[in-house]
């Protein structure tokens, strides 16, 4: 036993100093999510414009352009598919521009389906984008604009019918068009005299 | 200290001694051999024979050099321990102390518990080292550091720079435009990208040799 006391020091000594070196490694551990931005956070240093914001800009820009030629060709079905790419992207979670480019390009995934006459479908679409909107923004009052054309459109197919039910759906959707755009009309209004208000010296 | 030599006369010098004399000294010269070999002595002797032969083991004692085995030297340590040692120590057997100590690790066996110390140290400390090997301990966000440290040195950061509202940019949308979604996308990024490529060139400066700092 008296033989391996010096092996012995040495393992304790090699153990102890591998200890200490892997406690004080840094790893460098930048998986961790930002913390959630509150509504009153004054400016931080992660409001800079950074990569991840350009690329999945530059993304959608990308699918917005498939989708111009698409259309120009007359395929709406294909430029539909290249604006639902659009809604798939990661965009940074708390970047402004991310979130309204998000509802732009339901206000135009909106239109083309109304062009395509799938009404229902493009309701889902401008109802689901006005639920998730976080603030008031011109992107959102275009949004309500787009819902208030919907229901114009609805309303404008039933207004020669002369069944009860018809004539009820038409009211109904008249009613929705003029609370859509009176909904576009206040959020303008608000965002415009908010940037007034801004702009005086 | 009587016996049976007690009543005979003091020899002359020069007379030879009788048998009964060498048969005595005999005996008594192997008894002194067996002390010398360490072996025990007879359990009844006579009394006058025990007081020589004590002399005789203490003379040798003063001048040979006479050492323990480990076995023996470590009993006495042993018996001189569990007598010194407090009541409470003692075994919970022999609460009034009467037995001879034997309850009570020995010394031996203390030494062996101890030669496991160092194996014990040497084992946490190997776990401890394969623990943080493989759970490193968090730190702060390199990436966190450095965008902090550009934030110091550009506070207040112009709005050019920073993420933020296109509304100002876009302004109202009219509802005939409300589809021109690509427009305004082209419109936010060729302006976002001017902010950032600012960014980048200052960074850049920073770090360039001859740069602005």
């Amino acid at each position: 036993m008296k033989r391996l006391t010096p092996v012995l020091s040495a393992l304790s000594a090699v153990a102890l100093t591998s200890a200490l070196f892997f406690a004080c490694l840094d790893r460098g551990d930048n998986d961790a999510a930002p913390p959630k931005k509150r509504v009153t956070q004054v400016q931080q240093p992660e409001d800079a414009l950074d990569e991840q914001l350009m690329v999945t800009l530059l993304e959608a820009k990308n699918f917005h352009h498939k989708a111009n030629v698409y259309e120009m060709n007359g395929e709406l079905d294909k430029a539909v598919a290249e604006i639902r790419k659009v809604l798939t992207i990661k965009f940074p979670a708390d970047a402004p521009e991310a979130a309204e480019a998000v509802l732009d390009a339901r206000a135009r995934l909106a239109k083309l389906l109304m062009k395509l006459d799938k009404l229902d479908e493009a309701e889902k679409v401008v109802a689901t984008g006005i639920k998730s909107a976080k603030s008031e923004s011109f992107f959102l009052a275009n949004l309500y604009t787009v819902a208030g054309q919907l229901h114009e459109a609805r309303a404008n197919k039933l207004k020669d019918s002369t069944t009860d039910a018809d004539r009820a759906a038409f009211k109904e959707h008249s009613r929705k068009a003029i609370e859509a755009f009176d909904k576009s009309i206040k959020i303008n209004e608000a965002i415009q005299k908010r940037l007034m208000k801004g702009m005086a010296p | 200290m009587s016996n049976e030599h007690d009543n005979d006369p003091i020899p002359e010098p020069d007379t030879e001694p009788t048998a009964a004399e060498q048969k005595h000294a005999r005996s008594f010269a192997d008894l002194v051999d067996d002390l010398v070999d360490g072996k025990a002595a007879p359990p009844a002797m006579p009394a006058e024979t025990r007081e020589l032969l004590t002399t005789a083991g203490m003379i040798h004692a003063s001048t040979t050099d006479v050492s323990l085995d480990d076995a023996r030297r470590d009993a006495i340590i042993d018996r001189a321990f569990a007598q010194t040692l407090p009541a409470e120590l003692r075994s919970v057997d022999d609460p009034a102390g009467d037995s001879d100590g034997s309850d009570i690790p020995s010394l031996t066996e203390r030494r062996n518990r101890l030669h496991a110390v160092p194996w014990v140290v040497a084992a946490v400390a190997a776990a401890a080292a394969v623990f943080f090997a493989l759970n490193p301990p968090a730190r702060k966000s390199k990436t966190a550091t450095r965008v902090q440290v550009q934030y110091i040195e550009q506070t207040p950061m112009s709005a050019q720079l920073r993420s933020r509202p296109a509304d100002p940019l876009i302004g109202r949308i009219a509802p005939k435009d409300s589809a021109a979604a690509s427009k305004r996308l082209d419109r936010i990024f060729s302006d976002r990208l001017s902010g950032y490529r600012d960014l980048r060139l200052r960074r850049r400066a920073r770090t360039t040799p001859g740069g602005s700092k």
